[in-house]
């Protein structure tokens, strides 16, 4: 068995000012693999999602990127144009909040087109079909396809915004606690769901969340992140049953039980 | 031919937040175990029998040591890339732990076809197969599209069972199977159990039951003698 390794980090640094964003940071992850990132608020974790998503310029590092056709980019030393290109057409972000990652002025199998559109996919019935298609998959009803995301309730948005990210089939989603703003009776129904879609399509992803139910359903492998750094690396299950390390040994004791 | 072999294994608890407490369980473990084995672990309650066996699952990482899994090469799950040891739960070591673990509102139809799915062995006779086994372990037909979070003990242990059951695996490692069933149900698990024997399936298994252990097991490992001299 031999599965491609799609990115290797190297050192990466990011510093706002004075103050530590997340420092050397060191990690691989492989075709098909579902990384997570966990740690309390200001532990470094969106701000690492957010270097290797490409939304901030890290001031240090390296994230070395395998592409589909073959062959490795250094991410970060690309031109700008360049580095768009390769975040547009390769990579989907999911928002914590699905209004930011919708455009609420066009419907909800526009939306799901815009990202087809920015691959150059411009066969109209070829749109719309995938648009239902994708609706589908992610347990919304197809016949919606022409109404707007306003008009859909909070998990219905985040269904959409899943839809719309998965659909042009990118390399490497990254997800900012994809369940977080979500009423407890529909997160479990959404993990389900991201569960078998990326069973069906082998995708890539990164999720950052503090939630550990959601990591531990949802990921093969974690970053336990404190004060900027990586504490403790290793198979989900492994590093929640059997932490090393004291601050994450703290961090699974501290669920409360319901 | 040996599957699973442990070389120098030990595994000591450090609980940072509790004083740097050290638990000691297990030392010096060097075992082999071949194919078609069936091994019940024994030794009393706490002396690390279900640490033993989450090791084998990479689910405990040990202190030190090798655990040598033979598939068609070498992988030593204490010292594997993540993807390697999840490759190995997908098709060849199937675990059921003592308590069911699923998420809510998944019904329990869906919980054992996705281990025929996640082993890309999911076709048309998938359902037939499922539906037989279910029925087998005596959960009753009205019960397929509930979630089992809300199930018996003994049903939820079924349920577990028949997840880890459908798969096609090399090695199964059982924690305790049998521990909250009745005498019916028992036998069934246990008539399953020896069908995978039949079929050269590795089997580990925890089972307090004397009688279960000589009708079904080839060799007991008692952890006593692992224990380490300084408890």
């Amino acid at each position: 068995m031999n599965i491609k390794k799609i990115m290797h980090v190297e050192n990466l640094t990011h510093f706002y000012g004075n103050q530590i964003g997340c420092k050397g940071i060191n990690f691989d992850l492989y075709k098909g693999e579902i990384l997570g990132i966990v740690g309390e608020s200001g532990s470094g974790k969106s701000t690492l999602l957010k270097c290797l998503s490409g939304e901030i310029s890290p001031s240090a590092g390296k994230i070395n990127i395998s592409l589909d056709q073959g062959g490795v980019k250094d991410f970060l030393s690309l031109p700008e144009q360049e580095k768009r290109q390769l975040m547009r057409s390769m990579w989907g972000i999911v928002h914590q909040n699905p209004r930011d990652g919708l455009n609420l002025r066009i419907s909800a199998g526009g939306n799901i087109a815009e990202r087809l559109l920015n691959v150059s996919e411009k066969n109209y019935s070829f749109l719309r079909n995938t648009g239902k298609y994708w609706m589908e998959k992610t347990e919304m009803d197809p016949d919606r396809i022409d109404e707007f995301p306003l008009s859909f309730s909070g998990g219905m948005q985040q269904r959409l915004q899943i839809s719309k990210i998965l659909s042009s089939n990118p390399q490497i989603v990254f997800m900012d606690e994809p369940t977080g703003g979500l009423d407890v009776s529909v997160q479990a129904k959404i993990l389900d769901t991201i569960k078998s879609i990326v069973r069906d399509i082998n995708v890539t992803m990164i999720i950052v969340t503090h939630d550990l139910a959601v990591v531990r359903f949802l990921t093969d492998k974690l970053l336990v992140m404190k004060d900027g750094i990586v504490v403790e690396t290793g198979l989900t299950d492994r590093v929640l049953d059997d932490p090393q390390h004291s601050y994450t040994q703290l961090l699974t004791s501290s669920i409360l039980q319901v | 031919m040996k599957i699973i072999e442990l070389k120098n294994v030990n595994k000591k608890f450090i609980l940072h937040n509790q004083k740097g407490t050290v638990l000691n369980v297990l030392k010096n473990i060097n075992l082999e175990i071949k194919t078609g084995e069936c091994i019940a672990l024994v030794g009393k309650s706490g002396i690390g029998k279900s640490t033993f066996l989450k090791m084998l699952y990479g689910n405990y990482l040990p202190s030190s040591g090798e655990i040598n899994i033979y598939n068609n090469n070498k992988i030593n799950i204490a010292n594997s890339l993540e993807h390697q040891i999840i490759n190995l739960r997908k098709y060849f070591i199937g675990y059921v732990s003592q308590f069911l673990r699923v998420l809510p509102r998944v019904p329990t139809i869906e919980i054992v076809s996705d281990t025929l799915k996640q082993q890309s062995l999911f076709d048309e006779h998938s359902l037939i197969k499922i539906k037989k086994l279910l029925s087998e372990l005596n959960i009753q037909e009205s019960m397929w599209n509930l979630s089992p979070l809300t199930f018996s003990g003994g049903e939820q242990q079924r349920v577990n069972l028949a997840k880890t059951l459908i798969g096609n695996y090399s090695i199964l490692l059982l924690d305790e199977p049998t521990a909250s069933l009745d005498d019916i149900n028992k036998s069934i698990v246990i008539d399953m159990i020896k069908s995978k024997l039949k079929k050269d399936v590795t089997i580990i298994v925890i089972v307090h039951d004397k009688k279960i252990r000589n009708e079904i097991c080839t060799r007991e490992i008692n952890l006593e003698k692992y224990i380490p001299n300084d408890n």
